[in-house]
C-alpha cells in the first residue's frame, strides 16, 4: 500500500517536490503554500489516496523558515504521508483546512498560540492553550527564555488576602 | 392516651430545639464578611455566563408521580407489618401491594399506558 | 466570630474557653479543597489512602470551596490559571487555610525558568504552611496538615488576634 501511494503520488503531483524516503518514517510530501489547498483536496477526495484521518498539524521552526507539516493517515488504505509545506517566518499565514478534516481546528489554534502562524479561514482563531492576553508566541526560536512576571502585576492580580 | 403523646412531644422540641440552638449558634458566632467573589455562582473559577435554567421533558412527569406513590406507601409499611398477617410470598413488597389501595394501582397502570402510547421508554419506567 | 469578634481587649477566661473550644472545633474537622495540579496530587491521594490515612484527623477532600477550610495546592500554577486560583480561594468560606505543596506550589519549582509558570501561588493567594519537598512524602503531608492545626491552636478571639 505504501509502495502504491509512492507511486500514485509521483504520478499525480510531479510538480511537487516528493520524497519517497526520506530520513522518516512516512513518505513527505512538499508542495508549495498556493498549492496547498488543492492538494490537500486531492488528497482527501480521491479514492487512490483517500486520506481521511488527519493526525495533528504543527511547525518546525528553521532559523530562516517555518516548515508546516500535516500527517495524514488513511483508514481506507492503511498508509500515510508527510503533507509539508515552507511559510516565510516574518508574517507567516497559511490556509486553514478545516473544512477538510475538524480536528484541525485545535490543531491550528495550538500552532497559532505558540508560533504565530495564522491560518485564513479558521473558524475563530484564538489561543488555547496559553491565557488569552499572553504575549508573544513561545515556541519561536527567537522568543527570549526568560519568565517574565510583569503578567501579575497588572490590574486585577491580587496578591493580599482580600476581603 | 394523652399519655401516650408525651414521648413524641419530647422528640418534637428535641427536634426543633437542635435545630434552632445550631443554626442560631452559627449565625451568631461564625464570621460574617461577604464579598462579591464569594457570592457568585460556582463555576469551577471561572466566569459564569447565561442562565442556568434547562427545560426538561414533560415525559419525566413519571417520576415525580412516582415518588408520590412510594412516598405516601412509605408511610403505610409500618401499621402493616404489624398488622397484618404474613404472606407466604418471599418478596417483601408483595404484602403491601396485595393489600394496598386501588389507587396505588390505578397509578401503576397509568404508568403502563404511558409506556403503551410511547410517551415513555422502558428505562425511564425502571426505577434505578 | 460575629458577636465575639473584637470585643475583647484583653485575655480572660471567657475568652480562653471560647478560643479552646472554637479552635477545636475548626482544627478537628479541616474540610479539605484539593487542588491537585499535577504529581503532587499523587503523593495528597496516596496520604488520604489506608495507610497514611488523613480522614483521621477529621478531614475529608471535597471537590468545591464552598464546602471546604482547608485549600492544598499541590503542583505549579500556570498564568492562565492565575485568575481561576483567586476565584476559587475568594469562594471560599471563612475561616480558610491555604497549604503550598510541593517545590512547584512554593516557588515555581522544576518549572521556575518556564515562560508559563507563576514562581510560586503565594504570589496569587495568601499561603499559611509550606510542604517542601518534589514530592513530600505522604508523612510530610501530614505533618503540614499538623503545622495548620498548631497554626489554629493559636488563634484568639481577643481583638488584634485572628
Amino acid at each position: 500500500m505504501q509502495k502504491e501511494l509512492m507511486e500514485a503520488i509521483a504520478s499525480r503531483f510531479n510538480e511537487a517536490d516528493f520524497n519517497p524516503t526520506g530520513s522518516l518514517s512516512h513518505p513527505v510530501l512538499t508542495v508549495k503554500k498556493e498549492h496547498l489547498l488543492e492538494v490537500a483536496k486531492e488528497l482527501k477526495t480521491n479514492n487512490k489516496f483517500s486520506f481521511d484521518h488527519l493526525s495533528f498539524v504543527t511547525v518546525v521552526d528553521h532559523l530562516d523558515r517555518f516548515e508546516l507539516i500535516y500527517v495524514l493517515n488513511s483508514y481506507k488504505h492503511h498508509h500515510s504521508l508527510f503533507l509539508k509545506t515552507n511559510l516565510p517566518r516574518e508574517n507567516p499565514e497559511a490556509p486553514s483546512v478545516v473544512h477538510l478534516w475538524e480536528t484541525a481546528d485545535f490543531h491550528e489554534r495550538e500552532v497559532y498560540d505558540l508560533y504565530g502562524v495564522k491560518f485564513a479561514g479558521h473558524p475563530g482563531l484564538k489561543r488555547i492553550l496559553l491565557a488569552a492576553d499572553f504575549p508573544g508566541h513561545p515556541f519561536r526560536k527567537d522568543h527570549p527564555l526568560v519568565n517574565d512576571e510583569a503578567y501579575l502585576l497588572k490590574e486585577g492580580y491580587p496578591k493580599e488576602k482580600s476581603d | 392516651m394523652l399519655k401516650a403523646l408525651i414521648p413524641m412531644l419530647i422528640f418534637f422540641v428535641i427536634g426543633v430545639g437542635f435545630i434552632t440552638v445550631t443554626v442560631l449558634a452559627a449565625r451568631l458566632l461564625a464570621p460574617f464578611r461577604p464579598s462579591k467573589v464569594k457570592a457568585s455562582a460556582y463555576e469551577c473559577g471561572e466566569q459564569v455566563f447565561g442562565e442556568p435554567w434547562i427545560r426538561v421533558h414533560i415525559r419525566f412527569y413519571i417520576f415525580a408521580l412516582l415518588f408520590l406513590i412510594f412516598d405516601i406507601e412509605t408511610v403505610f409499611l409500618f401499621p402493616w407489618a404489624c398488622f397484618l398477617p404474613p404472606t407466604r410470598c418471599f418478596w417483601p413488597g408483595r404484602d403491601a401491594y396485595f393489600y394496598s389501595n386501588p389507587a396505588f394501582r390505578s397509578s401503576l397502570s397509568l404508568a403502563k399506558r404511558d409506556l403503551a402510547l410511547d410517551l415513555l421508554t422502558p428505562s425511564e419506567l425502571t426505577i434505578g | 466570630m460575629g458577636v465575639l469578634e473584637g470585643r475583647f481587649k484583653k485575655p480572660n477566661p471567657l475568652t480562653g474557653s471560647v478560643d479552646f473550644v472554637f479552635n477545636w472545633a475548626r482544627r478537628s474537622s479541616l474540610w479539605i479543597f484539593a487542588y491537585g495540579i499535577k504529581c503532587c496530587a499523587i503523593e495528597f491521594i496516596a496520604a488520604a489512602n489506608s495507610r497514611y490515612d488523613f480522614t483521621r484527623f477529621g478531614t475529608i477532600a471535597r471537590a468545591t470551596p464552598r464546602q471546604a477550610d482547608l485549600m492544598i495546592v499541590a503542583g505549579p500554577v500556570v498564568k492562565k490559571m492565575v485568575p481561576v486560583i483567586r476565584t476559587l480561594y475568594d469562594q471560599m468560606a471563612e475561616p480558610k487555610y491555604v497549604i503550598a505543596m510541593g517545590a512547584c506550589a512554593i516557588s515555581g519549582g522544576l518549572f521556575q525558568e518556564s515562560f508559563n509558570v507563576v514562581r510560586g501561588v503565594d504570589k496569587v493567594i495568601p499561603v499559611d504552611v509550606y510542604i517542601p519537598g518534589c514530592h513530600p512524602r505522604p508523612e510530610a503531608v501530614l505533618q503540614g496538615m499538623l503545622e495548620v492545626h498548631a497554626k489554629i491552636k493559636k488563634e484568639t478571639v481577643v481583638k488584634g488576634g485572628d
